[in-house]
């Protein structure tokens, strides 16, 4: 027990720990506006969870009233809700020690072409330096046979 | 005692979103997520009936049978929620033992350990700011993300947790993202969450149609 308290310790020690900052207040947003922004896809939402198999090419006139109130898109959102997945954008944050993933960052986060056309370049060279540490690693194992 | 082992997950899903562009969307299906097949099939029921099979390194979009789209979909798999909760790693997101992030400093607040990671990268720094992590009885809470200036880009809330078999498990997920001073939201919720569900293999090992 000794031990881990010790851990703990140090590991709040090394990360700064700063318990009078107040960062908290991030952590908070309105729930009911939230949701009351999304009411109308909520009742899209419930119609289709009470009609099994209803899509959106094959709704009643009930289902199309729900649709147009929602102003709903007829395409499933495979961009912005699953490539970037329902933890969102930073699906790929986490993986930016691949570069092809590191422009794919650039372009969610800033939508910016001349952002997206650096990450691609940084890319590029991070590429050509693996591929020359690569062709001398190669000779060095080929040489020592 | 040795930790359960947890390999697939598969849940109920509804996305609903508002867009850029005024319009909402709404997307609802199913979703399985095998650890060891390293695939992860959403089986979508509205808008349209498709199934999203997404590898290691590629997205397909499948329409009565048929790949009707392919997209590169790199490193989804090992970072999306359901590897990261069924790996024990949901709590820090997967960000422990990251190269590309360094822990800069912990706070507890309130009924929130919060920590705030950095991109320790110099490439990265161009690109992304910082991320807070906040926990609440040691599950993950919230994540806020910075861009390179330090404006906030979005946030994203963890709630409604259930245990299942072992497995904690997010029920809703809110998120909020802040593009040209505007709020945009989407909320993904999860039920009916089966996990290491021996059934439905054909599913979890979903394989490509053949032409």
């Amino acid at each position: 027990m000794k031990i881990k308290s010790l851990i703990l310790a140090g590991v709040f020690a090394i990360a700064g720990f700063n318990a009078s900052a107040n960062n908290s207040s991030l952590f908070s947003y309105n729930k009911s506006d939230v949701n009351s922004k999304l009411n109308c896809v909520t009742a899209v939402e419930n119609f289709v969870n009470q009609n099994e198999g209803v899509t959106i090419a094959n709704l009643n006139a009930d289902g199309q009233q729900l649709v147009a109130a929602a102003n709903l898109t007829e395409a499933t959102s495979i961009s912005a809700s699953l490539l970037d997945g329902p933890v969102g954008i930073p699906s790929f944050v986490w993986g930016l020690c691949l570069s092809v993933t590191g422009i794919l960052v650039v372009y969610l986060v800033t939508q910016d072409g001349d952002e997206t056309k650096k990450a691609l370049f940084g890319c590029l060279l991070g590429g050509v330096v693996y591929g020359v540490f690569y062709v001398i690693y190669v000779i060095a194992v080929i040489g020592s046979f | 005692m040795l930790g359960q082992q947890f390999f697939r997950v598969k849940a109920d899903f509804s996305i609903k979103e508002t867009l850029e562009n005024g319009k909402s969307n709404l997307t609802m299906g199913t979703v399985y997520f095998d650890k060891s097949s390293k695939r992860m099939v959403y089986q979508i029921k509205f808008p349209r009936k498709e199934t999203l099979l997404i590898t290691d390194s590629n997205l397909y979009r499948i329409q009565e049978g048929k790949i009707i789209e392919q997209k590169p979909a790199f490193n989804i798999l090992n970072f999306s929620i359901y590897n990261l909760a069924l790996s024990s790693k949901m709590s820090n997101f997967g960000l422990d033992g990251n190269t590309a992030f360094k822990l800069v400093n912990v706070e507890k607040e309130d009924s929130l350990i919060i920590s705030t990671w950095r991109p320790s990268l110099e490439n990265l720094k161009d690109i992304t700011g910082d991320i807070l992590i906040s926990q609440k009885k040691k599950q993950l809470f919230g994540l806020v993300f910075f861009n390179k200036d330090g404006k906030l880009l979005s946030k994203q809330f963890f709630e409604e947790y259930k245990n299942f078999k072992g497995l904690e498990f997010p029920g809703n997920i809110t998120q909020i993202n802040y593009i040209d001073g505007k709020e945009y939201y989407k909320i993904t919720t999860f039920k009916n969450v089966v996990v290491n569900d021996l059934n439905e293999n054909t599913i979890y090992n979903f394989a490509l149609p053949v032409h």
